[in-house]
């Protein structure tokens, strides 16, 4: 039995890596007493799915995975114990069956939408940088980490190996938004210090594609933004983001999930 | 009399830390939210209690003390406890640069807004990292300078039986088991509260707690050559401070919901401890003597308490933890238990195994021989070494051992050894590459592709321990007892790998200390010194510089003690005596065994009869009450 779950990984827990949240997910369905089906060799896993995967500090309204079970179990049931087994900062949002033998998620995947709190920006030269980047047809950028660059990555189109990705094509829609807060429904928990002003940034809004498995990070065209299309002020490291929703393509089952919609 | 006002009651806002938090590594380190934690509505406790490990998230996340103490002060409902630990040098730059002090996964507090504020001190070369956590948590450092706003600032754990290069830092030790007393110390300081009076009645009060030591109540003196003179305590504190002994475990709080970390923590697993203390009397152990007598738990309550732990943890691994739990007689009837009745799919493992065929046949029986690795700790190569040091296993035993281990599967062989030994020769250091060779040689014969893997550490005599008296032999001997072992240690089938012998040198000096090395490590704090127990971390020119300054020699901490010295951790009492450590030395210097006191008889350590407590033992069929043997 496949199982398709749809979950929140909430602002709390949203500087978990793609590893914990994994980790986080199989102890809760080890909770929930799901039979979960393992992977053949070795050393066996619980076979779980993930799709495309959350970078750290992203949170995530609407994520998918995809759980094998070894025995056949009632929807409503699986729902039900999973729900009370998640863990603090993750919400259980829908549980359905899928066909065994659909495409992997992974490879279905065709846009993500992030909603992206710019620390540091005016809200008109945020306006102004977004414009210059749809202006282009060409944003080559290579990613930095720590100061070298380390991404050998492989694009559509393009040679087979760069150092460099070319994020224009990548972008399917990218705006300035008023700031919608609270972004997720996770919410502060707790007052802010006394002393501390925040001046309510801008919101960035982008639906980002994938390509066989392949895309790209809001914070690589927010510092794109920075190096190249003259935004100031901003250090892309601050930068807040949620994915909002995954889009899986052929306009499949998914289309009544979106509350988009 | 209301709650006292607090310097700062102000928490840091989620919205600044995640904004900011990108910018260092593994941020889930300090935000918490996990499954079990408690959190608390501050107005609804009378006692807010910070407990603070002095290192890394996940280093503190696996630490079964703390949760065990985070669990019984949770327990209260008068009481909140929230956890801290080390931030990483990133974190603590970026927290410096944004000033935010320390503060709780639980409440993002400040650490000078609790009440108390508890280390657990596991490690010596934490020691560094205390002074910052107290530093970047706005406590002031030194125990003098704390008022009556101010935290009450406590330790516990193992080295608090010798902490002195703290003691101008930390207003109270909690020494021995925390399940009773850390409640008592929070009844303590809550009466001392609703009183109004002075902050040092308080320290005094604490001190009437059995397993309290208040080092301000002591005064310490020196002669010109830097020998102590006299450890005189004052205001009614007493002459010797007793280590606290929960007698029962039957009887004692379990974290069996315990906080269950998401980012994976260095040992990834539950862990029930099967049995406190330790009856083989190995010279070397402190642990052997500082948590005396052994006290085991029922085999039915070992099994409850793994199922529980893992139906509300979701861990697919159970580790049954104590200081050598093949010995606990009914290990396999729980073995087996847990495997046919754990709520999920379960794996079991023993942290500890003795070097012996039996043990050898539990991990086959655990599963782990699939994976190849086996890991025995036979301590010293030469059956001469391993009589002085009364670790009682034989030659035949490791090869036994080694023999049971091939046939079962395992080709790898993980074997520990500690150089540096009292009385040890170059031959003795020699052995245990022959070790090696012979037992390659048995899993050649075998007909396996063996890998026998050698760690080695350097060996630091303990306080407490049957060689406190002995000299640690040097870092240059270290290195150099290494290299002979490096240099016979290459070659196909062989493995060698050996502790920086900088880090045991610092621990030496640390761990034999005084109250002069507090100024020593409040230098080394300033400079600069964190995370001393990384290797990559450790600058030992900068502690040696501030030794240096402060006009120590580090040769005054690691040379051989007088018997009739003074040690500085001699008024502290871990219920074992002098005497029969003498004994033990003297015993270990003819190189004469002591029986462990599970089959032989008592061998007069002095805990049970001077505090009162017998060992609690369960038979191997051992399944009711009345089986337990408790009257020795």
């Amino acid at each position: 039995m496949r199982v398709r779950i749809r979950y929140e990984k909430g602002d709390e827990q949203r500087f978990l890596g793609h590893l914990e949240v994994m980790r986080a997910l199989v102890m809760a369905l080890a909770r929930a007493g799901w039979p979960v089906a393992m992977t053949k060799g070795y050393t066996p896993r619980p076979k779980v799915e993930m799709a495309a995967p959350l970078p750290v500090g992203t949170a995530g309204l609407n994520e998918v995975a995809d759980v094998y079970l070894s025995e056949d179990r009632s929807i409503e049931d699986l729902g039900r114990s999973l729900a009370e087994a998640m863990p603090p900062g993750f919400k259980l949002k829908e549980v359905w069956r899928i066909s065994p033998d659909e495409t992997a998620l992974e490879r279905r995947i065709t846009a993500s939408t992030y909603s992206v709190l710019v620390y540091g920006a005016e809200h008109a030269s945020l306006k102004r940088a977004v414009e210059c980047f749809l202006d282009k047809t060409e944003a080559r950028y290579a990613r930095e980490v720590r100061g070298r660059t380390l991404e050998t990555h492989k694009w559509p189109d393009g040679p087979e190996k760069s150092r460099e990705i070319d994020l224009r094509p990548f972008v399917s829609r990218i705006e300035v938004v008023p700031r919608n807060e609270p972004a997720l429904s996770a919410g502060n928990r707790t007052q802010p210090l006394a002393t501390f002003r925040e001046i309510s940034p801008p919101v960035l809004k982008m639906v980002l594609r994938h390509f066989q498995g392949r895309t790209v990070r809001p914070a690589w065209i927010l510092d794109f933004l920075v190096k190249y299309c003259g935004l100031e002020g901003v250090d892309p490291r601050e930068s807040v983001v949620d994915r909002e929703w995954l889009d899986w393509g052929d306009g499949g089952s998914h289309d009544s999930r979106d509350p988009r919609k | 009399m209301g709650k006292l006002r607090k310097h700062n009651e102000e928490i840091i806002s989620w919205e600044e830390l995640r904004r900011h938090l990108n910018k260092v590594t593994k941020p889930a380190r300090y935000t918490g939210g996990e499954l079990n934690s408690v959190r608390k509505d501050p107005s609804s406790v009378s006692v807010r209690f910070a407990l603070v490990f002095p290192d890394v998230y996940e280093v503190g996340m696996s630490h079964l003390g703390s949760q065990i103490i985070y669990h019984v002060l949770n327990s209260r409902d008068d009481t909140a406890c929230e956890r801290a630990y080390s931030p990483w040098p990133d974190m603590e730059e970026l927290s410096r640069r944004r000033g935010w002090p320390l503060f709780t996964l639980e409440s993002r507090s400040p650490l000078n807004s609790f009440d108390i504020v508890g280390f657990s001190l596991a490690y010596e070369l934490t020691y560094a990292n205390v002074l910052a956590a107290l530093d970047l948590g706005g406590v002031p450092l030194f125990s003098a300078e704390r008022g009556r706003e101010d935290p009450l600032v406590i330790a516990g754990g193992p080295v608090s039986m010798a902490a002195e290069p703290l003691a101008e830092f930390i207003d109270a030790f909690a020494l021995g088991d925390g399940e009773d007393l850390a409640g008592e110390i929070v009844d303590c300081y809550k009466k001392w509260r609703a009183s109004g009076k002075p902050r040092s009645e308080l320290l005094e009060s604490l001190a009437d707690v059995q397993g309290v030591y208040v080092p301000s109540l002591y005064d310490v003196q020196y002669s010109n050559e830097g020998f102590l003179v006299e450890v005189r305590p004052k205001a009614g504190a007493p002459k010797r401070v007793r280590r606290r002994i929960f007698s029962d475990l039957e009887k004692a709080p379990y974290p069996e919901r315990p906080v269950v970390p998401f980012i994976e923590p260095v040992h990834d697993r539950a862990m029930v401890e099967i049995f406190r203390g330790c009856t083989r009397g190995c010279r070397f152990c402190q642990a052997g003597t500082l948590y005396r007598p052994v006290r085991e738990r029922e085999p039915e309550t070992v099994s409850r308490i793994a199922r529980e732990i893992l139906a509300a943890s979701g861990y697919d691994e159970v580790s049954l933890v104590s200081l050598s739990s093949a010995d606990y007689l009914p290990i396999r009837q729980v073995i087996e238990d847990i495997l046919t009745h754990s709520p999920c799919p379960a794996r079991v493992s023993l942290p500890s195994l003795r070097v012996d065929s039996f043990s050898v046949e539990l991990s086959k029986l655990l599963g782990e021989a699939g994976y190849g690795g086996l890991t025995l700790a036979p301590e010293a190569g030469s059956q001469r070494m391993r009589d002085v040091i009364n670790k009682n296993v034989t030659e035949e035993d490791v090869m036994d051992a080694a023999k049971a281990a091939f046939s079962s599967g395992f080709t790898r062989i993980k074997l520990y050894f500690m150089i540096g030994l009292p009385g040890e020769t170059d031959e003795d250091v020699l052995a245990i590459a022959e070790l090696a060779y012979r037992i390659r040689q048995l899993g050649r014969d075998m007909g396996t592709k063996p890998t026998v893997a050698v760690s080695v550490s350097g060996f630091v005599p303990k306080p407490h321990t049957a060689f406190q008296w002995e000299p640690f032999i040097g870092r240059d001997e270290i290195e150099r007892r290494q290299s002979l072992l490096c240099k016979r240690l290459r070659g196909p089938g062989l493995e060698f790998r050996y502790h920086d012998s900088r880090q045991t040198y610092l621990e030496a000096i640390l761990s034999r200390g005084d109250r002069r090395l507090g100024r020593v490590v409040l230098e080394a704090y300033r400079r600069g010194a964190r995370f001393d127990s990384w290797p990559d971390m450790l600058d030992l020119d900068l502690w040696l510089s501030c030794m240096k300054e402060a006009s120590l020699e580090p040769g005054f901490f690691t040379r051989e003690r007088g018997q009739d010295e003074i040690l500085p951790w001699d008024h502290l009492d871990p219920g074992v005596t002098k005497e029969f450590l003498l004994v033990e030395r003297a015993k270990a210097r003819r190189e004469e065994k002591t029986p462990d006191c599970r089959e032989a008889p008592c061998p007069g350590c002095g805990v049970c009869p001077r505090f009162g407590v017998a060992p609690v033992l369960t038979r191997r069929d051992g399944t009711s009450k009345g089986a337990r043997d408790r009257a020795r």
